[in-house]
């Protein structure tokens, strides 16, 4: 019985000091000023933003875990997440881990033991629909931490701002109906005062007119200014939707976030497909349907498009460019060229662009595509008309598959290896526009895909490639059955972490592709990692759970799904 | 064999009902014992948490997945109630609000099997037409079929090849008609296709039609008359002929999960007494629905 009393005792006392600690370490909270920021790359400890630095470079300079001490890594605590698509993305500030959930719930974290200090749970109204329903169940990637506040972009399409103190509203607000089809998948980035967010969910009947960005005063939520990511009427780019009336026109999403660059004042955000898929659907013809499939290069203060890159025009098969937008200051051809560069597609085709003009630099193909050709002078992309729909029900074989070739999974940029790693699957798919009409008058559809092994692939489809940024050389090709799964990081210990769709988290030594560690995880690695320091330890956390990537799994019928559970993984070094 | 007529129904309900409560007590347990046994190999990958993960108890009852906004609700509803009558059970709705419109007709698979597994036995008002259903879904018989139709305003227009090329026609999007419409123009050399404009919205067709932004509305005809308040005639719009587009009807039947194939069987058999007592017929005009039973 005295035992037991002690273990009470104990445990209260316990409890006591861990709340105590916690809110210690909230009460000296530092407000993040914009010079934190701008100058994240010189904070090792700190995962301050989506992809660490405004650049998304997904690049940490510790090196605590190394090539020759990676394979000591343990578990050192996890936490239980929401259900849903695993596709989190925490971040880490003065040993404070803010770690956002499906169903916009988000928890101020000790990093180095999970122990909860706040959370805040959003209460979303209910939707029907499955794609509707997908949409709440996706985590936005990210929120973002200024000043001292939390933003965050919610499924119900509302920008929400909490005080990183208490995780108490701020304040909110709304941005558009939900109930039409708009919410958010990718969470904010905050600069100068700013809050900028892409709204997705324009593939619904009620988002005619496209997506946009938009900003919001940090402070007061006030509404700034918003750029529409379809061309409107009278605008430049509105013929290439070859008169479809503005009603007609979908898509265009924004899924994911934008890189800043502080000197010259700009965001660059890629755009999503066209609705419907197949041009013959669409209406609109052999239009370019701008901006879609687009880099966009938007001014900070106003919103203006300051210049614009479409990779795909006319798509037929939703191979949309919505991906992570890498700017790095490299020398190419011996010219030091300031770049926005990534797989920014579907296509897997890695861009490489000036970012002060929007010009044409390079393209380097990664898995095998079929769907267009780019000019390796001037960037001009002409697209396989042969795989253009002439009518309802024929079949294509296009490449890669309308899940990618790359997808929503982030590539790293290392400047030590001056390296792009980049996640990737190698599929193709058997491609038909189709009515299917469930309910009287009233159809779905509109391009049906069945997934197939890539031509020359082995059967292999996970993949993962290291790419020179000064050359763009291949530098290795990591391929493997499994699919690949969630985002990439690369450190100053040689190291590129990621995971696959079969469990296995995998440290990749940067140099050479080889595998130095891997570990079966508890579901189907997803999410995008991170590395942080406390207290002078490296720590590697990852979001585990299953999601969208296990689509491929189709490819690898031996591999079972276990998707479900989602959670978070802490790894380190053992203290001695 | 069923009964022939509500009356007969009615008078086997009361006089006969041994043999038939043997056949509503089979159905019962077919549909208790089909809950688990759905073909994992081929249904589509719904997360856990969209599940109940409960089987559903049904006794002497049925329940009828509708579309509450549909334009045939008041009639899909009530082919149902006669249904259910004629196999001796008691029927329960379970009303589905419609999601936006989506283009992945995955997600839509998707949905339809959360609500088969998890509200309902069986969808009213599914369309029949295509091929290109999952495996693990069934579709009975039609128990109507339902026109599409042009609908225009300038009076010289007697059928769609009598509206200029240079005009444009609003279709609703990839409806059947629509499909028709799309694969019609691909045999036509450039310069003499229409321009093409789909719309999500048959209130938004209706109102292009009669702002003149479209010569035409090619539509699902329950939903031109529901749009109408059900006399297109009064605003001045006019149905004519789809020509040289051939004319589309619509087969709508019932939708469950081919595990439930005894199921399916019955809801055929009381489609046919149904159509046979000229039921159908009555509950068409009863409803003021435009369509004909399938003979």
């Amino acid at each position: 019985m005295k035992t037991l009393r002690k273990l009470g005792l104990l445990t209260v006392l316990v409890v006591l000091v861990a709340s105590v600690a916690a809110s210690a370490q909230l009460k000296s909270y530092r407000p993040i000023t914009d010079e934190m920021l701008i100058n994240a790359h010189k904070d090792p400890d700190n995962w301050l933003m989506w992809r660490r630095t405004y650049d998304l470079w997904g690049y940490s300079p510790l090196d605590q875990i190394n090539k020759e001490n990676v394979h000591k890594l343990q578990l050192v605590w996890g936490i239980a997440m929401n259900p849903g698509l695993q596709e989190a993305a925490p971040l880490v500030y003065d040993g404070i881990m803010f770690l956002h959930h499906q169903g916009n719930r988000v928890q101020a974290l000790d990093a180095t033991t999970g122990d909860v200090i706040w959370e805040y749970n959003r209460v979303l109204p209910e939707v029907t629909g499955a794609y509707h329903t997908n949409q709440y169940q996706r985590t936005k990637n990210s929120i973002a931490l200024y000043g001292d506040k939390v933003y965050l972009a919610t499924s119900d399409a509302h920008v929400v701002a909490l005080d990183a103190r208490t995780g108490q509203v701020v304040w909110e607000t709304q941005v558009d109906d939900w109930s039409k089809g708009y919410s958010y998948t990718a969470g904010p980035v905050v600069a100068k005062g700013i809050v900028v967010t892409g709204m997705s969910g324009c593939s619904m009947t009620g988002t005619p007119g496209g997506c946009y960005v938009v900003a919001h005063d940090a402070e007061t939520g006030e509404e700034l200014w918003r750029t529409y990511t379809i061309a409107q009427p009278g605008q430049p780019g509105d013929e290439t939707w070859n008169g479809l009336p503005i009603e007609s026109r979908w898509g265009a999403s924004l899924w994911g976030t934008p890189s800043y660059d502080p000197e010259l004042d700009l965001l660059f955000i890629g755009t999503a497909m066209p609705i419907p898929y197949p041009e013959v659907v669409r209406g609109s013809g052999d239009g370019a349907a701008l901006y879609t499939n687009s880099t966009l290069a938007l001014d900070l203060y106003t919103g203006e498009i300051k210049w614009y890159f479409q990779h795909l025009p006319r798509d037929n098969w939703d191979l949309d460019h919505p991906f992570e937008r890498i700017l790095v200051d490299a020398v190419i051809d011996g010219k030091e060229r300031k770049l926005v560069f990534g797989a920014f597609g579907k296509t897997g085709i890695v861009w490489f662009l000036d970012r002060e003009t929007g010009e044409f630099i390079r393209a380097v193909e990664t898995v095998y595509q079929n769907v267009q050709t780019v000019d390796p002078v001037t960037g001009a992309v002409t697209v396989n008309t042969d795989l253009v729909f002439d009518k309802m029900g024929e079949t294509k074989f296009v490449c890669p598959h309308l899940s990618g070739g790359k997808l929503y999974n982030s590539g790293a940029y290392n400047p030590l290896t001056n390296a792009y790693y980049v996640p990737l699957n190698n599929t193709c798919m058997e491609a038909t526009p189709r009515e299917v009409e469930f309910r009287p008058g009233e159809s779905v559809a509109g391009l049906a895909s069945r997934m197939v092994h890539a031509p020359n692939s082995g059967g292999l489809v996970g993949r993962v490639d290291a790419i020179n940024v000064s050359t763009g050389e291949h530098m290795w090709s990591h391929q493997q059955r499994a699919p690949w799964g969630g985002s990439l990081i690369t450190t100053a210990g040689g190291l590129v972490f990621g995971g696959d769709a079969n469990r296995r988290f995998k440290a990749f030594d940067a140099e050479t592709g080889k595998v130095l560690w891997e570990l079966p995880l508890t579901a189907p690695v997803t999410g995008w990692p991170i590395t942080y320091a406390v207290n002078g330890r490296q720590y590697v956390a990852v979001p585990v759970g299953g999601g969208t990537m296990t689509n491929f799994l189709s490819l690898t019928p031996e591999i079972p799904n276990t998707s479900g559970s989602n959670v978070l993984l802490v790894f380190a070094l053992p203290e001695d | 064999m069923l009964p022939r007529s509500v009356n007969e129904r009615l008078l086997a309900r009361r006089e006969g009902r041994g043999a038939m409560r043997v056949k509503a007590i089979a159905l019962a347990l077919a549909l208790w014992a089909v809950g688990a046994a759905v073909a994992a190999a081929q249904v589509p990958y719904v997360p856990a948490e969209f599940l109940s993960g409960h089987r559903r108890l049904q006794g002497n009852s049925i329940t009828f997945c509708v579309y509450e906004d549909s334009p045939t609700y008041a009639f899909d509803r009530a082919v149902a109630e006669e249904l259910a009558m004629a196999l001796l059970l008691e029927p329960n709705f379970f009303e589905v609000k419609p999601p936006p419109f989506r283009l992945a007709q995955e997600d839509y698979v998707e949905e339809l099997y959360v609500l088969l597994m998890d509200h309902c036995d069986a969808m009213v008002g599914f369309s029949l037409a295509t091929d290109t259903y999952p495996d693990w879904l069934v579709l009975t018989r039609p128990y109507y079929w339902t026109p599409y139709v042009l609908a225009v305003t300038d009076p010289d227009y007697r059928q769609l090849s009598d509206i200029p090329r240079d005009k444009a026609i609003g279709t609703r999007l990839l409806t059947l008609v629509d499909v028709e419409f799309i694969n019609f123009m691909s045999t036509l050399p450039k310069e003499q296709r229409w321009r093409r404009f789909p719309y999500v919205s048959d209130a938004l067709l209706v109102q292009r039609l009669l702002d003149g932004t479209i010569a035409g509305a090619l539509m699902w005809a329950p939903a031109l008359y529901r749009e109408t308040g059900g006399n297109p005639e009064a605003l001045g719009i006019r149905v004519i002929s789809t020509s040289p587009l051939r004319t589309i009807e619509r087969p709508v039947g019932l939708a469950v999960r081919s595990s439930d194939a005894f199921l399916r069987a019955m809801l055929d058999e009381a489609i046919a007494a149904l159509t046979q007592d000229g039921i159908i017929d009555e509950l068409l005009e009863r409803t003021g629905t435009l369509g004909r039973p399938d003979r």
